[in-house]
């Protein structure tokens, strides 16, 4: 029994091995650091002295672990590298197919903020340079007329049309 | 440990020898392989009794034109310790006995699932193979994180005897023995090990319509135990899984068709957007199964993922709307195992 179409359970089942990967790779990593950390206290030539043969019976040399590490870091990162691009891959495209179907509104509203700045921008020419000018956020209102806003100016541009 | 290897067989004349060499080749040699004859008419009895000296055969006294009953006739004779399924048309890797030795050294352990690979052929069997490597390395593998594995394959499964014939046996009713089977080992909550480690080699349909055909006895059973085995469990991994595996295939399979009909371009965004993660796990599958061939025919994967819809919605049709329950085996076409 086979899944139809490998698709939001493919996903879910994704993010289960990323979640579950993750945590093994800290906790061998904490591992890893117990045992180098055994390794020191207990230094290999000192141990061997004293009671020979247990050392390879019982401890691991301090360069197979950090073989052993290393082997084991190299196979995490690839598997992990090849988890991300599939997971960037199913949300790149999954937001490209949101964005797709929110683009004509978002269009809209630009359009819309842009066509009010162009009014605004040839309502203020017509009348006033200096208002011109306020629109377009060359100069601030306040440094035009003190205790201003761009409201209250713009109500006067109407006014003077009117 | 006694080990036990129970291959059931119906005209398997092409592919047979290939699967006891296998069995017979392994480095942890397996103390006892059963071959069950489900009344064979082909070549396939002629065959057994090369290997009479090797392996233990026996006979059906009719075809019972089901694989569960070969297998139920078969268990009788097993007498190790735990036992290993697989069929007439798989071989095994040569250290699957080894492999699975180990993992049933925990006691705990009742069964354990194996990992399918396709026998290359054609490009159906391309398709599958990616099929199997989408299942096997991301499914499965993230079913065995939250402890559901969600089915044994027939082809690679290994179980505990005593608890098998005590507690769970083969069951006729449906068309899919391992889904059911596994099914309800979980209901007793016992523990399944996926291991990816224990590999055999299977050979899938070939041909268009052996393809439809097995998917529809694959899709038939799996409506057949989701009503057997419907589980108002109190098991939530199991309530995820079943959720996922058929709602989702559910809905998406009607989507597939309707979608079109309602919006055309949306249905062409949304159709772009699967090919492009269809893209990622072709390399993925590509890559875990070193076959370039799951690259090339992936345009023919998503052709056969219409074709997996629409069955999907037919059983479910058949199944489970009209109570149509259908237990006519199929078996495919087979031609000879090239490794």
């Amino acid at each position: 029994m086979i899944a139809p179409l490998p698709g939001l359970s493919t996903i879910a089942h994704l993010i289960i091995i990323a979640v579950k990967k993750t945590a093994d790779f800290a906790s061998a990593s904490g591992e890893k650091s117990l045992q180098r950390g055994s390794v020191k206290v207990f230094p290999a030539q000192l141990e061997e002295q004293s009671r020979p043969g247990l050392l390879q019976k019982n401890y691991i040399s301090e360069a197979k672990i950090k073989s052993r590490w290393h082997q084991g870091r190299t196979k995490m990162l690839s598997t992990l590298i090849i988890e991300a691009v599939l997971l960037f891959m199913i949300g790149s495209s999954y937001a490209v197919i949101s964005a797709g179907v929110t683009s004509e509104q978002f269009n809209a509203k630009v359009v819309e903020k842009f066509m009010v700045r162009i009014s605004n921008y040839y309502a203020c020419n017509n009348s006033s340079n200096v208002l011109g000018a306020v629109c377009l956020g060359i100069k601030q209102p306040e440094e035009i007329l003190p205790q201003r806003s761009t409201l209250n100016l713009m109500n006067d541009l109407v006014a003077d049309r009117n | 440990m006694k080990i036990s290897i129970l291959i059931p067989c119906y005209n398997e004349e092409l592919t047979i020898e290939k699967c006891i060499f296998s069995c017979l080749n392994q480095t942890r040699r397996a103390d006892e392989i059963v071959v069950v004859d489900d009344s064979s008419t082909d070549n396939t009895p002629e065959i057994l009794k090369k290997f009479e000296k090797f392996v233990k055969i026996v006979r059906t006294q009719k075809n019972t034109g089901n694989k569960s009953y070969a297998q139920e006739y078969g268990l009788n004779f097993i007498t190790g310790d735990i036992f290993i399924t697989t069929d007439g048309d798989t071989v095994l890797k040569s250290d699957f006995v080894e492999t699975v030795e180990k993992d049933m050294q925990d006691p705990s352990v009742a069964a354990v699932a194996g990992y399918v690979r396709s026998l290359k052929c054609n490009w159906i069997t391309a398709c599958r193979a990616l099929d199997y490597a989408i299942g096997q390395n991301i499914d499965k593998l993230a079913q065995d994180y939250i402890n559901f594995v969600f089915v044994i394959p027939g082809a690679a499964g290994v179980f505990r005897t005593d608890v098998f014939k005590e507690k769970v046996n083969f069951d006729h009713d449906t068309l899919t023995e391992d889904l059911d089977f596994t099914y309800r080992l979980h209901k007793m909550d016992k523990k399944i090990l996926y291991n990816r480690n224990a590999i055999c080699y299977t050979q899938d349909p070939s041909t268009l319509k052996s393809y439809i055909n097995q998917m529809r006895r694959w899709f038939a059973g799996g409506w057949q135990n989701l009503i057997k085995h419907f589980i108002s469990s109190d098991k939530p991994e199991m309530a995820l899984e079943i959720s996922l595996i058929y709602v989702e295939g559910l809905f998406f399979s009607i989507l597939l068709f309707v979608l079109p009909i309602i919006n055309l371009w949306f249905s062409l965004e949304l159709f772009l957007m699967y090919s492009v993660v269809l893209i990622g796990l072709g390399i993925f599958g590509s890559f875990k199964e070193k076959r370039a061939d799951i690259l090339i025919f992936l345009p023919a994967y998503v052709f056969l993922r219409y074709i997996n819809a629409w069955i999907f919605l037919e059983q479910f049709l058949k199944e489970v709307i009209l109570k149509q329950k259908n237990l006519v085996w199929f078996k495919p076409k087979r031609v000879e195992i090239k490794l």
